[in-house]
Order: structure tokens, then sequence, then C-alpha cells
């Protein structure tokens, strides 16, 4: 008996523990990423635009306030998913995958000099990004942090901090390719 | 049905924990090593990972060995670890926050 006195407070954790899980599947946020100027039969591809980054719960689609480069950095995040990304990572991944090279290109706003973001304002943009995610998980009405969504890791480098999505990610191709001209 | 996998090498602890664990109506696996526990994730589908530790500092090690496995896995498993040690502070709890798991202590 004075064992399953001891036990308790774990057995009440792992009570907890599993309706939260429960209750997420349920509930069951997800990102979605909505790229534009789709030239391709599938697949993403250098030249399309990233349009909006929303979380999706049940039929609610609710779209995140990001500036281009925080979107570019969501994505980048997304894409990545599962890999846990650096700032530095994030940073090189811009500055050489075509994707983000040739962004928008396609598009007849095409931005021909794109700042690049630095290390340094990557954190902000992180930062920026997981308040949206934090504004958007409370309008749906979740129980959930944005720090659950956006989860941070320590690496073996000190004060070195890798970021991943946690929760499901979809990329959604808008029909662009007419928009060319 | 909640499926629960318990990691712990002392057998009398692991079975006052399953045996609780069932009386909650958990499907429960018991594994007494590391090595089962992993073949035990990549093979199931198992809900959540309770890591009893008695160890003061080599839990880090083997909760990070399971969270990066478990990342891999489409429905990964969350993980709880259960400290076997006197109260060392709140230092065990943030490692466990860093590494994107729940700890708590048995008293």
């Amino acid at each position: 008996m004075n064992g399953n006195v001891q036990l308790q407070p774990i057995i009440e954790e792992i009570n907890y523990l599993l309706a939260k899980r429960r209750q997420r599947l349920v509930e069951r946020p997800r990102l979605i990423v909505v790229h534009g100027h789709h030239q391709a039969v599938r697949d993403c591809v250098p030249g399309e635009t990233i349009e909006q980054v929303c979380v999706s719960v049940g039929s609610r689609v609710i779209p995140l306030c990001l500036s281009p480069t925080g979107l570019m950095i969501a994505d980048v995040i997304a894409q990545r998913k599962p890999m846990a990304l650096t700032a530095t990572h994030i940073e090189r991944i811009i500055a050489s995958d075509p994707f983000y090279l040739r962004l928008g290109a396609n598009a007849v706003w095409a931005q021909r000099d794109r700042k690049r973001p630095t290390r340094r304002s990557i954190k902000v943009f992180i930062q920026r990004f997981r308040q949206q995610l934090g504004k958007a998980l409370t309008e749906a009405g979740l129980a959930m942090r944005p720090e659950e969504v956006l989860v941070s890791e320590s690496t073996d480098l000190l004060n070195v901090t890798a970021y991943r999505v946690a929760i499901p990610c979809e990329l959604v191709h808008l029909g662009g390719t007419a928009d060319r001209r | 049905m909640s499926h629960v996998l318990i990691v712990d090498s002392d057998l009398i602890h692991i079975a006052e924990l399953r045996d609780a664990l069932q009386a909650f109506h958990y499907r429960v696996t018991a594994c007494s090593d590391q090595r089962r526990a992993i073949d035990a994730v990549r093979t199931q589908l198992v809900d959540l990972v309770v890591m009893v530790s008695a160890s003061t500092t080599g839990w880090k090690a083997e909760a990070e060995l399971f969270r990066d496995l478990v990342r891999q896995l489409p429905n990964s498993p969350q993980i709880l670890c259960v400290l076997r040690k006197p109260y060392n502070g709140p230092s065990d709890r943030l490692d466990g926050d860093r590494l994107g798991i729940t700890v708590i202590y048995e008293r």
C-alpha cells in the first residue's frame, strides 16, 4: 500500500499527460503553408511565392500575420520538419536554396534585391512567429502553448538553440500559373 | 486504449507501476532494459514512455536518446521521466523542459 501512495503522483501525472494527448489528437492543430504562382505538376519549385502561413484546427483556418521574411522563415522550418534548425542553418538555407533565392520570381511584382535575414534577425522573426502562433492557438481555444508548437531545443554548442515545428505541417499550392505576365 | 511503455531496471517497482496503470485500463508494456524499450517504441504504437531512473546524471542521456528516436516516428509518444533520487533543486525539471520531456520526482 505504501508503494501505491508513493506512486500516486506519478499515476496522476501519467493520467494528465495521456488526457492531454487525447485532447490534442482530437483538436489536431496543423500548420499550413500556402505557396502561390505554382508552375510544376507537383512539388515546390523555385519561383513560387509564400502567400500565407496558417494554423488549422478542425474546420477553422487562422492566418498568421507575418512579414514576407517571417513567412520565409516559417516556410524553411515547416519544409525541413522534423529536423530542428538553428538560426545559422536557416540563414544558410535562405542564402543557398534556389527556392528562396528565386522566391516570388514567377510573380509580376517579383522583387529583385530581396534583403536576406541574418542570424540575429532570424531569432527575432522566430519570436514573432511564436507570438503569432500563440495568438492563433488562443483564438482557436486550444490549451497549447506556442512553445509546444514551435519547439526550442538545445544543441551541443553553448547557447545555440535549434527550432522545429512539433505539429503536422502541410504545404498547399494555389493555382497561380495564369498570373505570370 | 492508451498504451504506456515503462522503462525501469527495478523489477519490483516496474511491477507496482504496471499494476497501478492497468487499474486505469491502460495497455502497459514493461521493459527492464533500454534496448527492448527501443524495439518496442519502433514496432508498437506507444502513447507515453515512462522512463524511471535512479541515476543522478545518466537519465539525461537516456532521455535524449529516446527523444531523438521518437521524434522520427509519425505519432511520436510523449516522454515522462520519473527520477528516483533525492530532490536536487529545479535543474532536473529545467533540463527536462529543454529536452521537451516532463520530469517528476518519486518521493
